[in-house]
């Protein structure tokens, strides 16, 4: 989906406002409505406190992305949506969620909160899997400070964005794609914490792989 | 950590919290914060599920963490794909599958062709096995099937109009002897009175251990089917039954006779889906109220036809609660079963392989079976 696009619709759709066509099918309606729902709810702004104090506003729709978010907009028992944009906003209390991880992710939810919902019985997991990421989400994720990008992951992962971390997760692997274990360590900083002799061990383990290419 | 590091470890993050698993964070342990080190086992399980299996076998060795989380995630394994000419041809290499077996703890389903020269290798460690209908398949198959020992499964691929299944000849040699002795779930297509002999033979073994039966009368005359139905009451474990009949039913009594015989004999049947054409709808809503005499079922599934108009469709049984949800959840496995069969298909160029030495045999393990493989 290209970024422009949808920017374009939330904001045509927010200003014109039309009432919703009559002469659609009853299943149609119900979907459009619960569309229009969302759109909204998304009106609505709430307040995301990082973890530095930062306070971040986003579209409640888009905030409910976070399943944590939304767990905790649920708590509230708040019939009232349009109170919860008066209320403090909400502390996100883990360390990765920077000032700079929030800001990303909110863009993020913003860009993302009128993708269709997963549906479990139709849609096809490996499929999902193995998609390629849109240009706005490789250009989106492409983060030079490599410290920012795992808070992101982290944070997303905190809370409970499957989205985004799935995105982070596919940036991360297209990366190491076909590396060796020396550039992969290097790349990641990971240390390596096998002895010589163990890591000849798993080396001699998969001879048999590596022999294949 | 070197103190002459110390200005580039000041920027360090604590592990997050949420690695519920990681034994290590209980030692207050710090890293960097651009260092991968720093997620716990979960978030970099999730991170490395993206990769190839083998992407995943190269970077086994980074570092521990990535040996432990590398192949948690990864289910499905395509043997084909993995070894290539490594298994396809005559030397299957056991050492390296086994290897393979003992790394991936998590496979849920497994797929891989066997040409004739290694099935007789593989057979007896496979505990379900699908080929595609064809009579070809089915008579290259059928001299292996002693050597299944430990097969539970037997099915084929069915295209879904015609329910195509074996023929029951294909469980006995010639002298009529059964070959396989251990199975659960077959699938089998039943037209003509000479089967009854056969078909006898196999309830009377399977008396007490089949759990799942296919069965399909495409073309058969009523009273063969009455006589299977009668026969098939005998299956006294049964838990999943599907029956097809496409011929009309002669006297509606005996058939309601035969369904109110198999509530009473099968009393652990837990599944079955009906599919009748030829049906009208007196006889539909007949059939229906017999389902009430089912006392343990949890999913039920009606399909009647008449001259291409479908009158009935599916149906949950409401005394249970669970009634509608369990015949959409069925187990994992077999639904398992049916994603890989469809996935497997379009790829299905045996032909490649030449002649009818070749079968796709497909086997879906579970994880108790993955480690009943390892041995």
């Amino acid at each position: 989906m290209n970024g422009e696009y949808s920017l374009d619709t939330t904001e045509g759709m927010a200003a014109s406002g039309d009432p919703p066509t009559n002469n659609a099918v009853d299943d149609y309606d119900a979907e459009e409505a619960l569309e229009r729902q969302r759109e909204e709810e998304n009106k609505i702004k709430i307040k995301l406190k990082s973890f530095e104090g930062g306070v971040y506003e986003c579209g409640l729709t888009a905030a409910k992305m976070s399943v944590m978010v939304a767990n905790m907009l649920d708590a509230l028992q708040e019939t009232d949506l349009t109170k919860i944009a008066t209320r403090e906003p909400i502390p996100l209390q883990n360390d990765a969620v920077t000032n700079k991880a929030l800001e990303k992710i909110v863009e993020w939810v913003d860009h993302h909160w009128d993708d269709p919902p997963i549906d479990p019985d139709f849609d096809d997991e490996k499929e999902r899997r193995n998609e390629e990421l849109s240009h706005w989400d490789k250009q989106f994720i492409d983060i030079a400070d490599q410290g920012e990008l795992f808070d992101i992951i982290a944070a997303a992962n905190f809370m409970d964005i499957k989205g985004l971390v799935e995105v982070g997760a596919k940036h991360i692997c297209n990366k190491i794609k076909g590396k060796s274990c020396t550039e992969v360590r290097e790349m990641l900083k990971i240390h390596n914490d096998f002895t010589p002799e163990e890591e000849a061990a798993i080396h001699k383990e998969n001879e048999w792989i590596y022999a294949k290419d | 950590m070197a103190e002459e590091d110390h200005n580039y470890y000041q920027q360090m993050a604590k592990k997050p919290k949420m690695s519920s698993i990681d034994e290590k964070s209980a030692a207050e342990e710090c890293y960097p914060r651009d260092s991968l080190d720093r997620y716990g086992d979960d978030l970099c399980e999730e991170i490395l599920s993206y990769l190839s299996l083998a992407d995943c076998f190269r970077f086994e060795c980074v570092s521990k963490q990535w040996q432990r989380s590398v192949y948690k995630r990864q289910h499905n394994l395509d043997v084909n794909r993995i070894f290539h000419d490594l298994m396809v041809p005559n030397d299957m290499n056991w050492e390296a599958f086994n290897a393979l077996m003992k790394k991936l703890p998590n496979i849920r389903s497994f797929k891989m062709s066997v040409n004739s020269l290694t099935t007789e290798r593989i057979l007896h460690r496979l505990t379900a096995i699908t080929i595609p209908h064809s009579p070809s398949y089915t008579e290259a198959f059928k001299p292996l099937i002693k050597s299944c020992t430990k097969l539970t499964q037997l099915s084929t691929f069915t295209d879904n109009l015609w329910y195509r299944y074996f023929n029951l000849s294909v469980l006995f040699d010639s002298d009529n002897q059964l070959l396989a002795k251990g199975l659960t779930h077959f699938e089998l297509s039943y037209c003509f009175a000479e089967d009854l002999p056969l078909f006898k033979a196999f309830v009377d073994h399977y008396r007490h251990s089949l759990k799942s039966i296919n069965i399909s009368f495409t073309g058969a005359e009523y009273s063969v089917i009455l006589c299977a139905l009668r026969e098939l009451s005998n299956l006294k474990n049964l838990r999943n039954l599907f029956v097809f009949v496409d011929t009309g039913i002669g006297s509606l009594k005996s058939f309601i006779d035969c369904m109110q015989r198999l509530a009473t004999e099968c009393k652990l049947l837990k599944r079955f889906h009906l599919v009748m054409s030829c049906v009208n709808e007196v006889t539909m809503c007949q059939i229906y109220h017999t389902m009430d005499r089912f006392a343990q079922l949890r999913g039920l599934r009606l399909f009647f036809e008449n001259d291409d108009q479908i009158i009935g469709d599916e149906e949950s049984l409401s005394d249970s609660s669970t009634g509608s949800e369990s015949d959409d959840n069925s187990k994992l496995s077999s639904i398992d079963v049916k994603s890989t069969e469809e996935e497997c298909y379009p790829k299905d160029s045996m032909d490649r392989f030449g002649d009818d030495l070749c079968e796709e045999i497909l086997s879906y393990l579970s994880l108790e079976d993955c480690f009943r493989f390892e041995c």
